[in-house]
């Protein structure tokens, strides 16, 4: 990450009628690296990214791209067509009376010329689609059309690439292969990147940072270990993964707590005292299967057993009723009904 | 995921021009009020309550009542049997059914005149007309029915209902919309239909008001009888759009409906299929039969094809110079209303709208009216032709421009904006090349219907100008059946045939939907 700030978001907000969409948000995106804004459907995210654009203009707050600000309180003050923020949008939207080349071209100047052949032709070579310059974007398959849609994009080199939910259009099997590729395109153009998903484990695998919005507020802005191991609060911690929120006293020396799955380790001092801390299903262990119901060390009854192939995740019920997820190799997978025996592993978070 | 929402104010390269095409739509209505009170308020009231004028409301209501009842029989009938019966070729008969819609109505008219002249007057009017309407039931029902579920029947079927409780409880409840916006907008075309009224002799408001206008004594009874008519018309306007909205609203989602398998008993197949064929042989069987016994009538006289070239040619100027210019004036209302809703531009998209309501003969006498007074240069000159049928198609040209430009998404633009286009540049490079198909029918319609089109081509052609439909009108009122023979033939070749083609593949394509531009698409007025 560099110095460099392409795009500062400065309490915006936002509201449609009386629903209020975006809350205070701020953010600063930048130059050269990949942000994603993640958050449930609903919560604001394609406002935010068509305000950047300049397809809406945000009730109150200023946006400020690559030191200008294009619009401030109420009132665009750059027009959507000179920002310099190009956009790839969900299916892609391909002009289709253009062929992939034109496509390509659009946002460029000039359209004809040395110039424009060798630009097309090196984002052609970038997504790897050479050979297609002068198909039709309907004969393209879906991933195919977002490459496409991508190299358009990014043909002007724009200050800013917004990326709205690229690939939920796209089947599982082949997300996972397009978006790498994306995202080699995009570090190899250093272009710099906003990328909206509500796919945690996109946000989490693409992006420098990641900025939760949920709601229409900021949770946290954080790089993806930091968000994952420390959340800033219990519901960003259940909406990035899976987590389980529980009671806890908190040690008099403040780095321990123990609560009914034992004594954990917190990842920071915390005020000694009744907490809640969030534990992972992977940080939890199974020690022991079939132990004696009434023995002290029987913590829970295992109620449901999902068997994934490379491992699998038991749902156990707590003495206290509370029921949590836990995370198994395929090799361990107790049976329903089972009496396990639980412990934590690493550090967790503490909140008050 | 929020709707796409623009800036609300129209650009000033759209509005300017159309600004410019409300007003040219308003030239007829504004000819009305100031004609029909040219002698004053009292006048008006004078020539309202006369008893001929009483006559001819009643003689124009009995004629539109009527044709409207046998047009929803007929084309409710021709959609239930062809979309419900195990009938051979169904598509292929449903096109078959729409094809009288191609013939002119005044051609048609002349057709059953020649051959059975007994007929003229209230008769001759109700059926010409009828059979020349009853498409506009046939395509919309047939649409909706396409589009209902066979599984809501079969279900309907378990809990214990007949064939004929499914029928009125189920099945007609469901396609009801749909026949009222085809019988509203029979009425229209029946309330404003100049041609067949005439040949036929039947006193309506039409025929007279031409009559009042030709002898040239007085124009603002003309005018004033016009006004009472637009009333009526708008009235049906207003109605039409109405049930159009609800027919919208009553739709279904386009959940991909089941192949229907049932059978037909062979009774009911024979019955049926002589029901067709009796339809197109009155509808389609006659005026072409009569046509083609014209051409042989006269075999002593030479046929004057280089006329009939001449008159080719000029219907096809007059033609493809309406069809360009329509266009040209519709686009900027069309794109306007598609991707900048606001008040200015539903108003400026109404106001085109207007002339929906008025017959081609009350545009024609206005424009003639503009003519003397603002343009007398272009006084019985092809320009203000081309301006009367611009006037009569503007607002076809921009409800099927409309529809195609909020077919494809707004998304496209957003993303030409982002890559650096300006309001202009898109609207040029992306927003006109992905509506141009539905551009493109709409020209074609308009060149289709501009060359059959008879009232204002009557009064506005240029000095010496012979169309297809003036010859055929010339020699027709004449009885004179031997010459118009080539005329008509070259007419329903030119014009009706593609016409009928193009409804059909409207029809074709809204298959799994129906689409409220296969009525929209349509020239109600002749």
């Amino acid at each position: 990450m560099s110095g460099m700030i392409t795009l500062s978001v400065d309490h915006v907000s936002h509201a449609f009628g009386t629903h209020k969409v975006l809350k205070e948000v701020s953010l600063q995106v930048p130059q050269g690296c990949i942000t994603a804004v993640l958050g449930p459907s609903g919560g604001g995210k394609t406002t935010l990214l068509r305000a950047i654009c300049g397809f809406e203009t945000p009730d109150s707050g200023t946006i400020t791209i690559s030191g200008v600000d294009v619009c401030r309180d109420g009132r665009s003050l750059v027009p959507a067509e000179k920002r310099g923020v190009t956009i790839v949008p969900q299916e892609g939207a391909l002009f289709p009376h253009l062929s992939v080349h034109d496509n390509i071209a659009f946002g460029l100047k000039h359209r004809r010329g040395a110039q424009v052949a060798k630009r097309v032709a090196q984002l052609l070579e970038l997504i790897e689609l050479a050979d297609i310059a002068d198909e039709r974007p309907s004969s393209l398959s879906g991933g195919m059309q977002q490459r496409v849609a991508l190299a358009r994009a990014l043909a002007p080199s724009p200050a800013l690439v917004l990326l709205d939910e690229p690939f939920s259009a796209l089947d599982a099997s082949l997300r996972q292969s397009v978006r790498d590729h994306v995202v080699e395109t995009l570090r190899h153009e250093g272009a710099t990147t906003l990328w909206v998903t509500h796919d945690q484990q996109e946000a989490l695998s693409v992006a420098d940072q990641v900025a939760v919005l949920i709601d229409g507020y900021i949770m946290q802005i954080a790089d993806p270990a930091t968000l994952y191991r420390r959340p800033a609060s219990t519901q960003v911690a259940q909406f990035v993964g899976e987590a389980t929120v529980v009671e806890a006293t908190v040690s008099s020396d403040g780095r321990t707590a123990t609560c009914e799955l034992g004594t954990v380790t917190l990842v920071s001092r915390h005020d000694a005292g009744p907490t809640k801390v969030v534990v992972r299903p992977e940080q939890i262990e199974i020690l022991a299967t079939d132990t004696d119901p009434n023995s002290a060390s029987c913590a829970g009854v295992v109620q449901v057993s999902r068997f994934y192939g490379h491992d699998g995740v038991v749902e156990v019920r707590l003495a206290s009723g509370r029921q949590v997820s836990v995370r198994v190799h395929a090799r361990n997978l107790p049976p329903v009904g089972a009496c396990v025996d639980v412990s934590v592993n690493g550090t967790v978070v503490a909140f008050d | 995921m929020l709707i796409a929402r623009r800036r609300v104010r129209v650009p000033w390269p759209l509005a300017v021009p159309a600004v410019a095409a409300a007003i040219i739509a308003l030239i007829p209505l504004v000819y009305l009020v100031v004609e029909a009170f040219s002698r004053g308020a009292a006048n008006v009231w004078d020539e309202i309550f006369q008893a001929r004028t009483w006559d001819l409301v009643r003689n124009s209501f009995l004629l539109t009542a009527v044709v409207t009842a046998a047009s929803v029989v007929l084309g409710t009938g021709g959609a239930w049997v062809t979309t419900r019966f195990a009938l051979p070729g169904k598509t292929m008969i449903l096109v078959l059914l729409t094809l009288p819609l191609a013939i002119p109505s005044y051609l048609s008219a002349f057709a059953w005149i020649s051959w059975q002249p007994q007929l003229a007057g209230f008769w001759g009017a109700a059926i010409v007309l009828t059979f020349a309407c009853f498409p506009y039931v046939l395509l919309p029902v047939a649409a909706a029915l396409r589009g209902l579920d066979p599984a809501q029947e079969e279900v309907a079927r378990s809990l214990g209902k007949t064939p004929q409780q499914i029928a009125s409880e189920l099945v007609l409840r469901q396609v009801r919309p749909s026949i009222t916006a085809g019988a509203l907008l029979v009425a229209l075309y029946v309330l404003s239909d100049f041609g067949a009224v005439a040949a036929m002799r039947y006193e309506t408001f039409t025929w007279v008001i031409y009559g009042a206008y030709r002898a040239g004594f007085n124009p603002s009874r003309a005018a004033i009888l016009s006004m009472v008519l637009v009333s009526a018309a708008a009235v049906l306007v207003i109605l039409e759009s109405r049930a159009r909205g609800r027919a919208g609203a009553s739709r279904l989602g386009s959940g991909v409906a089941r192949v229907d398998r049932r059978t037909t008993r062979v009774g009911a197949k024979i019955a049926a299929l002589g029901g067709v064929a009796a339809v197109l042989g009155v509808g389609l069987g006659v005026p072409v039969a009569s046509v083609i016994s014209w051409m042989g009538r006269d075999t002593q006289r030479e046929v004057q094809w280089s006329e009939v070239m001449t008159a080719v040619g000029d219907s096809f100027v007059v033609g493809l110079l309406t069809a360009i210019a329509t266009v040209l004036i519709a686009l900027p209302v069309g794109i306007a209303a598609a991707r900048y809703a606001s008040r200015f531009s539903s108003v400026v998209e109404r106001t085109t709208y207007v002339s929906h309501a008025l017959p081609g003969i009350v545009i024609a006498i206005s424009v003639v009216f503009v003519g003397i007074r603002l343009l007398r240069p272009w006084y019985q000159e092809l320009p203000l032709l081309v301006l009367g049928q611009v006037v009569i198609f503007l607002p076809l040209a921009v409800a099927a421009i409309r529809n195609s430009i909020e077919q494809s998404s707004p998304r496209m633009e957003e993303v030409a904006h982002s890559l650096g286009a300006g309001t202009m540049a898109t609207i040029l490079r992306v927003t006109i090349p992905l509506a141009l198909p539905g551009i493109g029918a709409a020209a074609a319609m308009t060149l289709l219907n501009a060359m059959k089109e008879l009232p204002t081509t009557l009064l506005l052609r240029p000095t010496g100008w012979e169309t297809l439909a003036t010859s055929i009108w010339k020699y027709s009122t004449v009885s004179d059946y031997a010459a118009v023979g080539p005329y008509a033939l070259a007419l329903m070749l030119l014009a009706a045939l593609p016409t009928a083609v193009l409804s059909g593949l409207t029809l074709l394509r809204s298959q799994p939907r129906p689409h409220r531009s296969i009525t929209a698409t349509e020239a109600p007025l002749s």
